[in-house]
């Protein structure tokens, strides 16, 4: 067996779902979609953590209730539950892309303005594949060493737009429908929840199930509160009619400050910096899926199964990067239902199959 | 008559030019020249000794090659004027004295009468040999690893053991300070070549009834002696366990040192960052071991090796601890400094000027621009061109006596660099961040990491280069996931930071100095607590 | 194996490799303008910078311009002609010509210009009176200015006079998109004018002038400001009218004003910002509050006590914003944005834009409160 899960400890985890969830959060948008109807994005992204934290406590529940230490245990020998995981692996390969592509399209658009996205691409593709088959273990090692460099840079560049805030921007807000809001929450539960999901997949690795609790716990309610505060400042910082035009938001919010004459200008080590972060929860998300598949289909060696779905992902950010009807149409989609990948299949897993009694009764 | 013919018109026989060929002596070699190693035939060291004493003599002559090897003195004497016996032992590594005062002159006045040849040894420890350390052996092994060593044997005839006397007494250089870890604070020793000196020196320091000094051969044909030190109860067996074992695995006929050794036990062969840190001080390896790892000292290697480590033992120098809190936080934090702008700066100023030029404020893009005016070479050229020619300069400072490596430092650094500028080869502000680039290299105490850090400068600077930004993150990403991925002896490269856990080491903030019973517990050592 | 991966590794990025240039081989781009052009839509005029490396003038900088339909057809046809290629990556002014801004035409071509080229987003827009080459070279005329001060002149003209709009273009689009507030843009020419056309009146106040680099006969001046609605410009306002407009929006740090006092002394206050005016506002009803402080210069030789003249300059200032703001609603202008009050009462998007903001706005009456603090710290000519 070369699954390259190893082990790894609670900060580590935590650190890692932190990084996927503020990135989710913040870079798994579309701008269209979610600032549509004006500017709730702030309170959605609280409302769908803690419905995705629910989510993530039933399927911990089940684990305990059923032995097991990740999310194949759950899935067992059953055809239909193996069959269920495959949206899974494509839901965890979509939220992997998600945050890259809206990278790229910043790329493209404000710092290599004459390249192309395959050039951008190809720098990608060796990182998420390298990572992806040094496995879990690195993973979650790089994102701690990662983190409190991507906390501070997120950090200096929501402070560093203080002075352009306008609290007024964030009227009007759209409160007045609750039930869209909620609606609006589930329908970001690809970006929410996937975070749990991939740390559902990696369950074993980590030190026991109550390590993997109490990781996951703190990391999505750390990255979703850091998430919010990032989207309430983007909220003071753009009106929403602003930011449905925008393609990358969190950007513009960083070139957008008026520093006269800066010594150096860091938008762009920051948006790199950033880039390394989203290129880790990537890699998570792309093990996370490689390993469902090696468990649910006995597949032995994860390194060639780490360069598919690393391919894959790279392929569909460049399909998606293209503007044509079907393209625009796929990503419509994408945003909107996607979180049905994991919405159904997810409580479908953790139902458990009833022994009949009558059967029971007949074999007695 | 051809012969005869050349031999009429020919003065003499032409020179044959000696060439070695490589179907000599082990076969045609593969197309890759890679051919199966034989094993060489040598004369048998292992069994028992024999009775007689002329078998005992041949063996030692085929094993000593005794007869072009004239350092091998085998003296043959009569015990007690009755019992024949051979002294053996290796010229230069013996001191001739004590074996003349306490071997042979006792010797020759020893009454054996009526002793039996078979107990003649023991006879002859117990009332002639006025020595200290002495010991009985039967195999051969034995016998020729501590003529090696420089002790003294003596074979009886008619008995089937030999006597080892310690009569060690070759010339040695006397502990001197260490050259390349220089410390204001710290103690002024280094170790030597000698091993017995660098396990006192060890002992000196660690004045404990568990310290352990494992005596060891290090493997393979030239019989080097190699010690491990650690301290028993506290280090984890289980990592003491590995290292023999791949300690145990080496073969080979190259003369070891820690260098050597740490290569061939290593995991990670590509990896630029060492797996061992290798220190001269035997303060720094104490410290080690008290930290609940091992030491390795290698015979005839005036440098400690210490194992496992991790990037925090490379980035710390030996008297980080003796420095007070507020300084020694702020001495941490320039050397951090040091080698993150060593790392990144090149490539982070190639990739602004490159690819990001509205990253440079309006004062730098003037100053860089001014510079550049003559310069005939492509920026990425230029810096690429600057990092080997200071490598340079650094390897040829290193490689020449004191006196002479300084200045040619020193012509390097100053007349070389400004006749590059004045030549329009270089331009004066990628000479200032190459100069800062060196400055923050020296920072890293550790050479092995300085010199693997120039490898990543120069990775760096190719990414940069190539695109920007992107190019110096994807590839510092790669080297970090790779180095986060590595280990040392099963350690976690990034350990305590990533996986965590309680320790010394504080790369950037230091904090208070408090009293500490155990030891750091990355190593998962048995007596655990910071 | 391993070896071969890695050789494949280096191929992709070598065929990934990005455009690149040395930062000598670009001539870069401080100051872009575009006004309507004779034969072609759009006259696009550049102020270029070269630094060349020498000890005297360390840049040199140029006006270049071209007529062309689009903004990247004006970019190419400038990048074939200059010897270095162009970047924008310094460029912190883009100027509008009056004829282009009045009748709104220089949105499209913005939208084009930020979508396409390398423009920093937030860059500074002024409304340029004259023509625009005019201006740029007014600019750089005198003193051989270095890329910085050409680049930060207009900001701290902006800054220490407080009688221009110093309005990016990020503002501008936000004040397009919405309809919270209208734009207010910095206004330009190439001489010292007087700004006759002035929404509230011919008043010429004398601070209404603040010239760039004024050695030459080309004296570049930014003051005063263009006022829009929408993306259509509609009027001028003068210096003092400016900073009050600013004082009401909370954009204001410190200017100068001139006032005389009832016996006909002359006496001259530099105000500050305390904190942000508090503004609310329901349907055609409104109100904003302001707070400031207000240091006079020579206060020993004024006639009058210290709270009178509280008193005196409350009442001028509110009296003065409330002309400014009946001359802004007479062109149907929100410069002092007053949207942005009535946008909170909105519990959805789609109500907010349903909302007639317009009608209201026309029919809606101000109560402006002015606090003026009168200092007691020395008089700071805010000059260094």
């Amino acid at each position: 067996m070369n699954l390259r899960l190893g082990a790894f400890g609670k900060q580590e985890t935590a650190a890692t779902v932190l990084l996927c969830t503020f990135f989710g959060g913040c870079f798994s948008v579309d701008c269209r979609t979610l600032f549509g109807q004006g500017n709730a994005s702030w309170l959605t992204e609280i409302i769908a953590v803690i419905q995705a934290l629910l989510l993530f406590e039933a399927a911990v529940w089940a684990l305990r209730v059923r032995g097991g230490s990740d999310l194949s245990a759950l899935i067992g020998d059953s055809k239909l539950k193996k069959a269920l995981a495959v949206p899974l692996m494509l839901a965890l390969v979509l939220a992997a892309m998600l945050p890259l592509k809206s990278f790229l399209l910043t790329m493209t658009e404000f710092v290599f303005a004459g390249s192309r996205s395959v050039a951008a691409c190809l720098y990608l593709l060796p990182c998420l594949f390298l990572l992806t088959v040094l496995g879990a273990e690195t993973i979650v090692r790089t994102a701690r060493i990662f983190l409190p460099i991507l906390i501070l840079s997120i950090l200096a560049a929501l402070v560093s737009g203080i002075g352009e805030y306008r609290f007024d921007r964030i009227f009007p807000i759209p409160i007045g429908n609750p039930f869209r809001l909620m609606s609006e929450a589930g329908s970001a539960q690809l970006r929410a929840a996937s975070p749990l999901l991939a740390l559902l997949c990696v369950g074993e690795g980590t030190q026991d199930r109550m390590a993997m609790r109490s990781a996951g716990r703190i990391g999505t309610i750390a990255g979703g509160a850091l998430a919010a505060a990032a989207l309430f400042a983007l909220a003071m910082m753009f009106p929403y009619s602003e930011l449905r035009e925008m393609s990358a938001p969190f950007y513009r919010m960083l070139i957008e400050v008026r520093a006269e004459n800066p010594t150096l200008r860091l938008d762009r080590a920051v948006l790199f910096l950033w880039l390394a972060g989203a290129i880790l929860c990537a890699a998570f998300y792309l093990y996370a899926a490689c390993l469902l598949f090696c468990r649910t289909f006995g597949v032995r060696d994860a390194r060639p199964v780490a360069l598919c779905v690393s391919g894959l992902a790279v392929t569909l950010i460049l399909v998606l990067q293209y503007d044509t009807a079907a393209t625009s149409a796929v990503r419509g989609h994408l945003y909107r239902d996607a979180w049905a990948l994991i919405g159904v299949p997810v409580p479908l897993i953790l139902l458990k199959k009833r022994r009949r009694k009558t059967t029971c009764a007949a074999a007695a | 008559m051809k012969k005869a013919i050349r031999n009429l018109f020919q003065f003499d026989t032409p020179y044959r030019r000696f060439e070695l060929l490589e179907t000599e002596s082990e076969g045609t070699p593969s197309f890759f020249a890679r051919r199966k190693a034989e094993k060489a035939k040598h004369p048998k060291k292992s069994g028992k000794i024999d009775r007689k004493l002329k078998d005992n003599r041949a063996w030692l002559t085929e094993v000593f090659c005794a007869a072009i090897n004239t350092d091998l003195i085998l003296r043959a004497i009569r015990v007690g004027g009755r019992t024949d016996a051979l002294v053996v032992s290796m010229n230069g590594m013996a001191d001739d004295a004590k074996i003349a005062d306490f071997i042979l002159r006792p010797a020759f006045h020893l009454d054996v009468s009526g002793i039996p040849e078979e107990q003649l040894p023991s006879y002859f420890c117990g009332h002639a040999l006025s020595m200290y350390e002495t010991e009985r052996c039967d195999e051969r092994e034995a016998v020729v690893s501590a003529i090696l060593e420089g002790r003294t044997a003596i074979l009886f005839e008619g008995a089937r053991e030999a006597i080892l006397c310690d009569t060690r007494g070759f010339v040695s250089r006397p502990v001197g300070e260490p050259q390349n870890e220089m410390t204001i604070l710290g103690p002024k020793e280094a170790f030597t070549e000698n091993i017995r000196t660098n396990v006192t020196l060890l002992r000196r320091i660690l004045k404990r009834p568990d310290f352990v000094c494992e005596f060891r051969d290090a493997g393979g044909t030239n019989g080097t002696k190699l010690v491990l030190a650690y301290l028993e109860g506290t280090v984890n067996p289980a990592l003491l366990r590995e290292v023999k074992r791949r300690l145990d695995a080496i073969s080979t006929s190259m003369r070891l040192t820690v260098g050597r050794i740490e290569q061939l036990v290593e995991d990670y062969t590509y990896l630029p960052l060492p797996q061992m840190l290798k220190t001269e001080r035997p303060d720094r390896a104490a410290s080690a071991v008290l930290d609940g790892r091992i030491a390795l000292l290698v015979e005839g290697c005036p440098i400690a090796g210490v194992l496992p480590i991790t990037v925090g033992t490379l980035l710390m120098s030996g008297e980080d601890l003796d420095m007070r809190q507020p300084v020694g936080t702020i001495v941490q934090m320039i050397r951090m400094l040091g080698a993150i702008l060593s790392t990144y700066l090149p490539a982070y100023f190639l990739a602004l000027a490159l690819h990001h030029p509205g990253q440079l404020s309006s004062e730098i893009l003037e100053t860089v621009i001014a510079s550049r005016a003559m310069v005939f070479l492509p920026l990425w050229m230029e810096m690429i061109f600057l990092l080997l020619v200071f490598q340079l300069v650094r390897e040829a400072g290193l490689r020449v006596p004191g006196a002479i490596g300084h200045a040619i430092g020193i012509i390097g650094g100053l007349l070389l660099g400004q006749a590059a500028v004045s030549a329009n080869i270089v331009s004066t502000v990628v000479l200032i961040i190459v100069a800062l680039t060196g400055l923050g290299n020296f920072a890293i105490p550790d050479y092995s990491a300085q010199i693997a850090t120039a490898y990543y400068r120069i990775v760096l600077c190719i990414a940069a280069t190539l695109a920007g930004l992107l190019g110096v993150t994807a590839a510092g990403l790669c080297a970090t996931a790779v180095m986060c991925s590595a280990k040392s002896f099963g350690v976690p490269f990034f350990t305590p930071f990533a996986p965590v856990a309680k320790h010394r080491e504080h790369l950037l903030f230091r904090t208070r100095l408090e009293n500490a019973a155990g030891t750091t517990d990355w190593t998962n050592p048995k007596r655990r607590r910071v | 194996m391993r070896r071969r991966c890695l050789i494949l590794l280096c191929l992709l990025l070598f065929g990934g490799c990005m455009q690149s240039k040395n930062i000598d081989e670009y001539a870069y781009v401080l100051n872009v303008g575009v006004e309507r052009g004779s034969t072609m839509p759009y006259l696009v005029t550049m102020l270029v910078s070269v630094p060349n490396g020498s000890e005297e003038t360390k840049v040199e900088n140029r006006v270049i311009s071209a007529e062309a339909r689009s903004f990247s057809e004006a970019y190419e046809t400038l990048n074939a002609v200059y010897p270095s290629r162009l970047s924008f990556s310094r460029t912190s002014l883009l100027a509008i010509g009056e004829d282009l801004a009045k009748n709104g035409e220089q949105t499209a071509f913005l939208d084009f210009a930020f979508g396409k080229a390398d423009l920093w987003q937030n860059l500074r827009i002024v409304v340029s009176k004259d023509p625009i080459r005019e201006v740029f070279e007014g600019w750089i005329s005198d003193g051989d200015p270095s890329l910085r001060k050409i680049k930060t002149a207009a900001g701290e003209l902006m800054r220490a006079s407080g009688t221009a709009a110093d309005t990016g273009y990020g503002t501008y689009r936000e004040a397009v998109s919405d309809k919270r507030f209208d734009a207010m843009l910095a206004y330009a020419g190439a001489t010292e004018y007087g700004l006759t056309e002035d929404l509230v009146g011919n008043e010429a106040y004398p601070e209404t002038g603040g010239s760039l680099l004024t050695e030459s006969i080309l004296k570049t001046s930014i003051a005063g400001s263009a006022v829009f609605r929408g993306d259509r410009m509609v009027g001028i306002l003068d210096g003092r009218h400016t900073m009050e407009v600013l004082m009401a929006t909370g954009a204001f740090k410190r200017g100068e004003m001139r006032f005389v006092l009832p016996d006909g002394q002359p006496v001259t206050a530099a105000f500050y910002r305390v904190r942000a005016p508090k503004r609310r506002g329901r349907g055609t009803q409104a109100s904003a509050e302001l707070f400031l402080e207000a240091d006079l210069l020579a206060p020993e030789t004024l006639s009058m006590e210290s709270d009178a003249l509280k008193s005196f300059l409350e009442k001028q200032l509110e009296a003065e914003l409330s002309t400014v703001f009946r001359a802004l609603q007479r062109v149907g202008s929100d410069a002092m944005g007053f949207g942005s009050v009535q946008a909170k009462r909105f519990r959805s998007a789609e109500e907010w834009e349903a909302y007639d903001w317009d009608a209201d706005y026309r029919a809606m009456t101000v109560a402006f409160r002015v606090n003026v603090m009168i200092s007691q710290r020395p008089h700071d000519p805010g000059t260094e």
